[in-house]
């Protein structure tokens, strides 16, 4: 999943930045409104933090002109500004959540996790597809063998398949959303991640997910909603 | 406390009160002197009438006759209203009301003469008019001998019973007449001081709903009577200005937890991550940026307690003439040397001589910090102009610098703690703090301090003491 931050803080634009990749989001950081809107508009994101006091371009008109611009992606705001009419102005703008300055990072993780969730259509932070669990909060795969162990990247690319199940998601899309800009992506990444993956399936005994859908990427066959089973 | 209201009334009232007495009073006094002057001429003349009717007879061999009233009626007091005696020049009675009082005296004009006067028996009161009167005769004219021609006295009294029934009458209606008026007045007096006490009734239920969290006067000055509108008026300006102080101090809490917020929140964020992902590199880097942000909270608190402490800080110092334009410029070299890179123009000119008297380090201070905060936000090719110059008796020291991109309304809050045109927060050196603690000091110096921006887009601030 694919993270922008905008805020003008670097400590806290850097510490978001750090403590979310290390929870195995691919995130993009900006410190203005400015860049925070061109960045928004031009690279599809499965969520936005947004701070609201911004040099260039304030926060709320950001978010209102991203809205405007029919940007769906996730929203989450974080101010200082914890009046009620501060919250209000922020959800009535198209933000979908407000958290106060100071939080907790682990509220802020828990938000940002739900909001990924609600925006696939995922109810749930247990998806089952196949012999394949996915927890969503534990960040891994599960079969009735153990756990699956993939790399954080192929965790990502999995991830964003099996919360996409049943489209045909492009190797473009999967390198936007699971690689931040700053990293310079191989043309053969996603592929050479997608078999690691299969081979990491097979051995975990579950039957193969994850198939190529020629001249269209790679799907996850969707499947019923997740039964929570005892890991 | 007695209340407006009753003041106003028992004033009212009591006023009303004496002059219905006076006028009452003088109103009666006037009367009774007319009913008595009345009465005392229909008594004169009454005896004038009977003067006339007395007559002398004639005498023997032409001598002087006896002299006679020439009016055969009724003499008593029930047929004539009145009593009369008619006494001869020799004493000899010529004629009296039956009922004449035995007590009256026998002469009542006495020693003075005078033609009216009082009599006073047991249970009743007279009032006399007596007339002297040559009789007439058929030959009026004096004898041959010279011997003088007859005459008499004539008496008339009247009962002041009539007198005194009159007198009460008037006294009667006065009286009643008085407290007609009396009453009628005095709910006029009600009615008038209530309403023209409503206007303060409005007033207090204004003020009761005035909101405590926007305070403003809900009425205009002009709706209330003119004795009002001052009253009004000055409550309206109270409440403005108790309105602007409240939000100044809304902003002031509002920009202040801000402020902590923010670092709170980095620190946070970078202890939280550190914790949950403990990697040497990430520790070390957390305990860094949390040295770093504990100073700089530090750093802040110290500006705030100072800027609230004001000149206190320097109570203790001497108190001296500063020069200012010397101070000006070894200032203005030191951020000259900081700003370097933006290439800003520095005039620095004026008095040598014209300064403050004042500690010299909270004078430093301020200039310190209206320097700071003109290269502090002059663009790149902008330029900083500072002025000390005398006008009269006191010193002027002018910081122009610019341009900026200030609107005009801005002049009125760059003052305040906490505010800055850029409402971001980038930059951690720029709180806002500078200018709150040059007028926290100017307010301890005795500073005038103003500012605005001129046409060219630059902003002036002028400080005089």
């Amino acid at each position: 999943m694919r993270v922008l931050i905008v805020e003008d803080s670097r400590r806290l634009r850097e510490s978001l930045s750090d403590g979310l990749r290390a929870a195995g989001y691919a995130v993009d950081a900006v410190p203005d409104g400015r860049q925070g809107l061109i960045h928004a508009r031009t690279t599809s994101y499965d969520l936005v933090v947004l701070d609201l006091m911004l040099p260039e371009l304030d926060g709320l008109d950001l978010l209102r002109q991203y809205r405007a611009a029919k940007g769906t992606a996730p929203v989450l705001i974080l101010s200082a500004r914890d009046r009620v009419e501060h919250r209000v102005d922020g959800l009535r703008a198209g933000a979908d959540d407000y958290l106060v300055k100071p939080f907790s990072f682990d509220e802020l993780l828990a938000r940002v996790e739900a909001l990924c969730r609600r925006s696939r259509g995922s109810p749930s932070n247990l998806i089952r597809i196949g012999s394949v669990d996915l927890d969503i909060a534990a960040k891994r795969f599960v079969t009735v063998h153990g756990a699956v162990p993939l790399t954080p990247r192929e965790y990502a690319v999995l991830e964003y398949l099996f919360l996409n199940a049943g489209r045909a998601v492009s190797r473009h899309e999967l390198e936007e959303h699971v690689y931040p800009e700053d990293r310079q992506v191989w043309s053969n990444a996603i592929d050479s991640a997608v078999a690691s993956i299969r081979r990491k399936l097979a051995d975990a005994g579950a039957r193969q997910l994850v198939s190529t859908r020629r001249g269209f990427g790679y799907m996850v066959a969707a499947q019923g909603t997740a039964t929570p089973r005892q890991l | 406390m007695r209340s407006l209201k009753q003041t106003l009334s028992v004033y009212i009232l009591l006023g009303l009160a004496a002059v219905l007495l006076l006028s009452g009073l003088a109103v009666f006094l006037v009367a009774q002197a007319g009913i008595r002057a009345q009465f005392d001429e229909s008594l004169m003349g009454r005896a004038r009438t009977f003067a006339a009717l007395v007559v002398e007879e004639p005498g023997e061999n032409g001598s002087p006759g006896p002299v006679i009233l020439d009016y055969t009626g009724p003499l008593s007091e029930a047929d004539l209203g009145l009593l009369l005696r008619i006494t001869a020049d020799d004493g000899t009675a010529v004629a009296q009301s039956p009922d004449w009082p035995s007590m009256a005296p026998a002469e009542l004009q006495g020693n003075s003469g005078a033609a009216l006067g009082n009599i006073e028996t047991p249970g009743h009161r007279f009032r006399t008019a007596s007339v002297e009167v040559v009789a007439a005769r058929e030959l009026d004219e004096p004898y041959a001998d010279g011997t003088p021609r007859r005459s008499a006295v004539v008496d008339v009294m009247g009962r002041m019973d009539a007198v005194r029934r009159a007198e009460s009458s008037v006294a009667s209606a006065l009286l009643l007449g008085g407290f007609l008026a009396a009453a009628g007045t005095a709910a006029a007096v009600w009615l008038g001081v209530r309403r023209g006490l409503s206007p303060l009734r409005r007033l207090q239920r204004e003020l009761v709903q005035v909101d405590p969290q926007q305070p403003q006067m809900p009425s205009v000055a002009a709706s209330y009577p003119k004795e009002l509108r001052p009253v009004t008026q000055v409550l309206r300006d109270l409440l403005d200005r108790l309105g602007e102080a409240m939000a100044r101090e809304r902003r002031f809490t509002d920009a202040a937890a801000h402020e902590l917020r923010t670092p709170i929140a980095e620190l946070r964020t970078i202890a939280s991550v550190a914790s949950r992902w403990p990697e040497p590199d990430r520790l070390r880097r957390a305990a860094d940026e949390a040295a770093a942000i504990a100073e700089e909270m530090q750093s802040l608190l110290e500006a705030l307690l100072a800027a609230a402490r004001g000149g206190a800080v320097y109570a203790t110092h001497a108190r001296e003439m500063v020069p200012l334009l010397p101070m000006a410029r070894s200032i203005a070299a030191r951020e000259q040397d900081r700003t370097g890179s933006r290439a800003l123009s520095w005039t620095i000119a004026g008095d040598e001589s014209a300064g403050w008297i004042g500690p010299r380090a909270a004078v430093q201070a301020v200039v310190r910090n209206v320097i700071n905060n003109a290269a502090e936000y002059t663009p790149g090719g902008g330029c900083v102009t500072a002025t000390v110059e005398r006008d009269g008796d006191r010193t002027r020291l002018t910081v122009q610098n610019g341009p900026v991109a200030l609107d005009p309304a801005d002049v009125s809050r760059m003052f305040e703690p906490f505010w800055r045109a850029d409402a971001s927060r980038t930059d951690r050196a720029h709180r806002g703090i500078g200018l709150y603690v040059v007028d926290c000091l100017c307010r301890s110096l005795g500073v005038e301090r103003a500012a605005e921006i001129l046409p060219n887009g630059q902003l002036m601030i002028q400080l005089v003491m």
